[in-house]
């Protein structure tokens, strides 16, 4: 029987793609640059029916490349000639739901901001921008962020357990939802591996209780060095603010023009900034926010005064992307992190590098962590463009990299960075994480060529990407 | 274990792992206040313990982080953390002595219920292998998701994947002012009461137990941030119910989990925290985080193995797991099978020679 049919035993027909044009729909995750068309997409409706997938993928050595929503910014769902997609999307229930332990049980399909909107009370705290549509699987596969990661923490601080089907097809839960488990933390370890150990299928996720109020307020600077030295300074009050992003002055250009929403017009830059908690001393906190802010040169500062004025900012803040289609044909948004301190520097020589390779740049990104998100503008239709935002975003992670920063601080490696790794880690560093990525995957066919350079291993030569347009010369 | 050695120098670490042994494993050792933790190493094994790690090495206070050698003290740690108005929590009354036996031992202390773990603080590893190579995983940033997190799985690995040498870690700005709500005997009724008031009001911590031998039993609600919002929530909980004592300063307060060495550890689910604290019937010191469902019980005397039973089995009736710091009794409450073979393939994968400890994780791993 050929592998389509035995898939749709186990899935239902519906359960298969097989059409060029439906799988097209595949060809790539947001990063765009790169595309390639998957030979098959299989949507299991379960746990128990991804188990049997996989075991048939293993049957036939064929390699998977686990996929959620497709929100990824990394290409980690690029799909190697001969593999199957194995998207998760049709798992979407939520098994469970302890308000008295503040868990749940959760499958891999369900939509981030769905979880955190069960509750009046309680609420999952990572909070990428793409909360309304990626999945809590993709959410642990990425180890994804968002704003409120300064105060809240990574995807990881939030996951008591998680189940893990092998590529052998082998289903194994990890980790307990009873703190202390004790031994390696395996939970932790698998969080961020980016579908190569294998495909998440559920996981217990801690739960957070919403805090009972905010204070937030924006603060726009003629600069964008004014705003990023007020984030140092910011940070050094001693207050600890629940989130601290920027945004500069061709995203709020396109804000504006999106959402209607008022920024004052000479703005080079703004820094939206929220404190949480209980309302005793959150006044106090702002105040002393505030005034860092207007020592460093903020020209104008407003408070979001109720409840739908706040939400206004954060639509504005998470849909920054969305609003740049005003901007320009494509977008590539890159994902570096440097030392907070050197936000001023780092800003500045992405200016540089934008200009030296004739590309716009906006910036909208988390300031407070130091976890800076560069967008360079460009036309997918001009090949040489192409090539130049491929270059600049590969002097932006050097330049991260020279000042003691990090290639990705929620987007992952995926199939974008993989060139650079050997610049941000040695050789044996990179043969520790092939040892340890074949513990999991000795044969290495879960989301092959991510994550992992070619000549650290898990590289199949067999293995190759059908390419549209000119781009990275991903290694085989 | 047989003896060890000392090395003062990274060359010298090297060359001791490098040294061609007969077969003898190394156990990285630090002060060894956690080293009876997990199972007793299988074959020979000697401790290795490096003087020269015992330092602050980089501190960049304005981006909250902090680098030392794995041998620095915690005491030191936070001293250089204090000066600066910022502290690490997850390093507050935990049972260990250095950085290194914190992370290696995954030790945890009071606060973790409010704020978590080892896991959440290390940022970056730099450790030695079986090959005598230093290799470093994450980064010196508060947030990176560049390859594989190394620095989840040293964390309680005891010195079964290397010898860790450096780490980065997250740190916070120091609460400016603290407020202890304490009652004296608490009944569970009472217990209930207080953990429903106390919850919604952010507390640090909520812990049950007697620190010492000689002490009542004590329900204490830790807050701590700015003084107007740690007033409040006194005040909170105060106007729900009567504390025996209910204090409020600046200082930080002497904070640990037993007084000496800790016997037991582990968690149920919180729900069923505050009935452990009565139905284990413990007679030493002992500490029951009521958030998360930690545990901690020391005990001077070694106990008897039908009292490990009993405490195990009431654990398990909160769906949760108790370990032996112990190297003569059975250590891990919890054993599970597929994470047992996981584990076996990382450790023959990682330290395919089997030059570090072998056989201290749950499965003689």
């Amino acid at each position: 029987m050929e592998l389509e049919q035995v898939l749709e035993t186990i899935v239902g027909r519906d359960g298969v793609v097989r059409s060029l044009h439906l799988r097209a729909l595949y060809e790539c995750d947001g990063y765009m640059l790169e595309r390639a068309v998957p030979d098959c997409v299989v949507l299991p409706r379960t746990p128990e029916e991804t188990q049997r997938v996989v075991s048939a993928l293993a049957a036939r050595r064929r390699a998977l490349v686990p996929r959620g929503a497709g929100t990824s910014l990394s290409g980690g769902c690029l799909a190697p000639q001969g593999s199957v997609v194995v998207a998760t999307t049709r798992m979407r229930e939520i098994e469970a739901f302890d308000t008295r332990n503040r868990c749940a049980l959760v499958q891999a399909g369900v939509v981030n901001l769905s979880l955190s909107r069960l509750s009046p009370f309680l609420h999952f705290a990572p909070d990428p921008s793409s909360q309304q549509a990626c999945t809590i699987g993709g959410n642990l596969s990425a180890n994804s962020g968002g704003p409120h990661t300064l105060k809240y923490g990574v995807t990881v601080n939030h996951v008591l357990a998680l189940e893990l089907v092998t590529p052998d097809g082998e289903r194994r839960w990890l980790g307990s939802r009873v703190s202390a488990a004790g031994g390696f933390d395996l939970t932790g370890t698998v969080v961020g591996h980016e579908g190569t150990f294998g495909i998440i299928t559920r996981a217990w996720v801690r739960l957070t209780e919403n805090p009972r109020a905010f204070r937030t307020l924006l603060a726009s600077f003629r600069t964008i060095r004014e705003a990023s030295s007020a984030v140092s300074a910011a940070m050094s009050t001693g207050v600890l603010p629940a989130a601290l992003e920027m945004m500069d002055a061709p995203i709020l250009a396109a804000l504006r023009d999106a959402y209607g929403i008022e920024f004052p017009l000479d703005a080079g830059a703004v820094l939206l900034v929220e404190v949480d908690g209980l309302e005793a001393g959150l006044e106090d906190e702002i105040t002393a926010i505030e005034a860092v802010c207007l020592r460093s040169g903020a020209r104008h500062i407003s408070r979001a005064a109720t409840e739908p004025a706040r939400r206004k900012l954060w639509k504005a803040r998470k849909q920054a992307f969305g609003a740049l289609g005003r901007l320009s044909r494509n977008y590539c948004t890159q994902d570096g992190v440097v030392p907070r301190s050197r936000l001023p520097e780092i800003l500045e020589e992405i200016q540089a590098i934008g200009e030296a390779h004739g590309l716009r740049v906006a910036n909208v990104f988390h300031a407070g962590d130091g976890n800076l998100h560069p967008i360079l503008l460009y036309d997918g239709r001009d090949d040489e463009q192409v090539r130049h935002v491929m270059r600049a975003n590969d002097e932006i992670l050097r330049a991260c990299l020279r000042m003691g920063g990090s290639l990705t601080g929620e987007h992952g490696i995926g199939v974008e960075k993989l060139r650079l790794m050997k610049e941000a880690f040695s050789g044996e560093t990179l043969g520790a994480m092939d040892a340890l990525r074949r513990a999991f995957d000795p044969d290495c066919r879960s989301n092959p060529n991510k994550l992992l350079p070619s000549g650290a291993g898990c590289a199949d030569d067999a293995l190759t990407w059908k390419h549209r347009k000119p781009g990275r010369q991903v290694p085989l | 274990m047989t003896s060890g050695i000392r090395v003062e120098s990274m060359s010298a670490l090297l060359e001791a792992v490098r040294s061609d042994s007969a077969g003898t494993r190394w156990q990285p050792a630090g002060e060894g206040s956690l080293i009876q933790r997990g199972y007793a190493p299988s074959g020979r094994t000697r401790g290795l313990r490096a003087t020269f790690l015992d330092s602050v090495i980089s501190y960049p206070h304005e981006d909250l982080t902090i680098t030392v050698g794995s041998g620095c003290s915690l005491a030191r740690l936070k001293e250089a953390l204090a000066r600066r108005k910022q502290w690490l929590p997850g390093i507050m009354g935990v049972p260990s002595r250095t950085v290194g036996g914190w992370l290696g031992a995954d030790a945890r202390g009071p606060l973790v219920g409010a704020y978590g773990s080892a896991r959440d603080y290390l940022l970056r590893v730099q450790w030695v292998n079986g090959e005598a190579d230093i290799l470093e995983a994450g980064a010196p940033v508060v947030k990176s998701v560049a390859g594989y997190d190394f620095m989840k799985l040293m964390i309680g690995s005891l010195g079964e994947l290397g010898f860790m040498t450096e780490v980065t870690l997250k740190v916070l700005p120091r609460p400016r002012h603290w407020a202890i709500w304490t009652r004296i005997e608490p009944s569970l009724e009472l217990l209930s009461q207080v953990v429903s008031c106390a919850v919604p009001l952010s507390p640090a911590a909520v812990i049950l137990g007697r620190v010492s031998h000689e002490e009542q039993d004590r329900l204490s609600v830790l807050f701590c941030g700015h003084p107007k919002r740690t007033s409040y929530q006194l005040s909170e909980l105060t106007k729900h119910v009567t504390p025996t004592e209910a204090n409020e300063s600046e200082a930080v307060p002497g904070l640990s989990v037993v007084s000496g060495a800790t016997l037991l550890w582990g968690g149920v689910l919180p729900q069923s925290a505050g009935h452990f604290g009565e139905k284990s019937a413990w007679s030493g010191p002992y500490s029951v985080d009521l958030m998360r469902g930690h545990l901690w019980f020391g005990s001077k005397i070694p106990v008897l193995g039908s009292t490990l039973e009993a405490l195990r089995r009431l654990a398990s009736e909160g769906e949760g797991h108790l370990h032996v710091d112990s190297l003569e009794m059975p250590s891990w409450g919890r054993e599970e099978p597929a994470e047992i073979e996981l584990a076996r393939r990382i450790k023959d994968r990682l330290d395919p020679e089997q030059r570090w400890v072998c056989g201290r994780q749950p499965g003689h791993v």
